[in-house]
C-alpha cells in the first residue's frame, strides 16, 4: 500500500527528469533579455564585419588570381583574431556594465526590502510616507499587502481596547457581560 | 550592505560574468572558425576559374547568413542557460521570502527560513525572520493576556482592581505597535487640544 502511494507521489524515474523552472521572472527575465540581446547583436555585428571583410578578400583575389592560398588563410585568420579580441573585449566590459545594472535593481529592491523588515521588526506599521515605494519586485508588493493587512488589523484591535473603560466605579453584571464581549471580540480579531 | 555575504554576492555575481564571456568566447570562436574553414574550402577548389569564383563569393551572403544565425542561437541559448544557472541562489532566496509572506497573509504558517546553504541573502532571510517573529511575539503576548484576563473574568474570581490593572497592561501592550504616521497621530492630539 505504502509503494503504490509513494509510486503515485513520485513515478518510477523521475528523479532524472530534471525540469528548469523560471522561480522569479520579474529578477531574472531583465538580465536575460539583456544579455542575450547583447550578445546576439555584438555576434551579429562581428559576423556582418566580417561577411565585409571575406567579401573584400574575395575580390581582392578574384583581381590578382594568382595569389597563394596560404596567404588567404593568413588574411583570414587575422580578421578572425581582430574581430575575436575586439569582440571578446567588447562583450566583456558591456557584460560588466549590464551586470552593474542588474546589481543596482537588486541592492534597490533589497534596500526597500530591509527598510520594511526594519519597521515591522519595531512593530510599525505606520504608513511608509518617507521610503520611496517602488514596487519593482513582487516580494515588496507582497511585504506592502501584509503589513496593510496587519495595520488594519491592529487598528481594529487598538479602537476596541480603547473603548474599554479605564475604571470602574461599580462592577456589575451588565458591565462584566459587557466587558467580556469586547474582549472575546479582541480575542476573535487576533485569532 | 558590507557584511561578507554581500561581498560574497557580488564575487559571486562577477563570475558569472566571468563564465558568460568564456562560453561566449568559445562558441563564437568555434563558429566564426568553422565559417572560415568552409569558406575558405569552398574558395580554395574554385579559385582556378574566374567564372565560379564569382558565383562562390555570391554565396558568401547566404553562407555568413547561415553561420551567422546558427552562431547567434547557440550564443543565445548558452546565455540563457549560464544567466539562469547564475542568478538562481538570489532568484530562488527572493522567491521563497515572496511564498513566506503568501502564506503568512493566507494565515498558513509562520515565516521560517527556507534559504539553502549555499543562497545569497541570507542575512535578509534573518531579518525577514525577525521582523515577522517579532509581530508574532506581540500578537501572541496580547493573546494570552486576553486570554487570562477573560479566564479570570469567566471565573468570577477577578477583582475590579485586578480587572482595571490588566486593562491598563492591555491598552499599554497594544500602544506599542505604532498604524499611524507619529507626525499623523502628533497633528490629531494637537487637534484635539486645540
Amino acid at each position: 500500500m505504502n509503494q503504490v502511494e509513494t509510486d503515485k507521489v513520485m513515478p518510477l524515474g523521475s528523479c532524472w527528469q530534471r525540469k528548469t523552472q523560471l522561480i522569479d521572472l520579474k529578477l531574472q527575465l531583465p538580465l536575460i533579455i539583456a544579455v542575450v540581446a547583447l550578445e546576439v547583436v555584438i555576434l551579429g555585428g562581428a559576423t556582418f564585419y566580417l561577411y565585409l571583410q571575406f567579401e573584400q578578400i574575395f575580390s581582392d583575389s578574384a583581381i590578382a588570381t594568382d595569389v597563394p592560398q596560404p596567404s588567404l588563410l593568413s588574411m583570414f585568420l587575422k580578421e578572425l583574431g581582430t574581430v575575436m579580441l575586439t569582440m571578446s573585449i567588447t562583450n566583456t566590459v558591456l557584460l560588466l556594465l549590464i551586470h552593474k545594472l542588474w546589481l543596482l535593481r537588486i541592492q534597490r529592491v533589497l534596500q526597500q526590502m530591509s527598510v520594511r523588515l526594519r519597521r515591522i521588526e519595531m512593530l510599525d506599521l505606520s504608513p511608509l510616507a518617507d521610503v520611496v515605494d517602488e514596487r519593482s519586485h513582487p516580494v515588496l508588493g507582497l511585504l506592502d499587502t501584509w503589513r496593510l493587512a496587519e495595520c488594519q488589523r491592529q487598528e481594529q484591535l487598538q479602537q476596541t481596547l480603547s473603548g474599554l473603560p479605564e475604571s470602574f466605579s461599580r462592577f456589575a453584571e451588565a458591565d462584566k457581560q459587557k466587558l467580556l464581549s469586547q474582549l472575546r471580540r479582541c480575542q476573535k480579531i487576533l485569532s | 550592505m558590507s557584511d561578507p555575504d554581500y561581498q560574497e554576492d557580488q564575487f559571486g555575481q562577477v563570475r558569472m560574468v566571468g563564465r558568460i564571456s568564456l562560453w561566449f568566447t568559445l562558441v563564437a570562436l568555434a563558429g566564426l572558425l568553422a565559417i572560415m574553414v568552409s569558406t575558405w574550402l569552398a574558395f580554395s577548389g574554385l579559385s582556378d576559374s574566374f567564372s565560379l569564383l564569382a558565383m562562390n563569393a555570391e554565396n558568401l551572403p547566404w553562407l555568413m547568413l547561415a553561420g551567422g544565425s546558427s552562431l547567434c542561437i547557440a550564443t543565445g541559448w548558452v546565455t540563457v542557460r549560464v544567466c539562469l544557472y547564475s542568478s538562481f541562489r538570489l532568484a530562488g532566496p527572493l522567491h521563497r521570502f515572496c511564498c513566506s509572506i503568501e502564506d503568512s497573509i493566507l494565515g498558513r504558517a509562520d515565516v521560517n527560513n527556507r534559504t539553502r546553504r549555499f543562497d545569497y541573502l541570507r542575512d535578509q532571510s534573518r531579518q525577514l525572520q525577525a521582523a515577522f517573529s517579532a509581530m508574532d511575539a506581540h500578537n501572541r503576548g496580547l493573546a494570552a493576556r486576553l486570554q487570562t484576563l477573560l479566564a479570570e473574568l469567566e471565573s468570577g474570581q477577578a477583582s475590579v482592581a485586578l480587572v482595571e490593572v490588566s486593562l491598563k497592561q492591555l491598552k499599554s501592550v497594544e500602544c506599542r505597535v505604532q498604524v499611524t504616521s507619529r507626525s499623523k497621530s502628533h497633528r490629531h492630539s494637537t487637534e484635539e487640544v486645540g
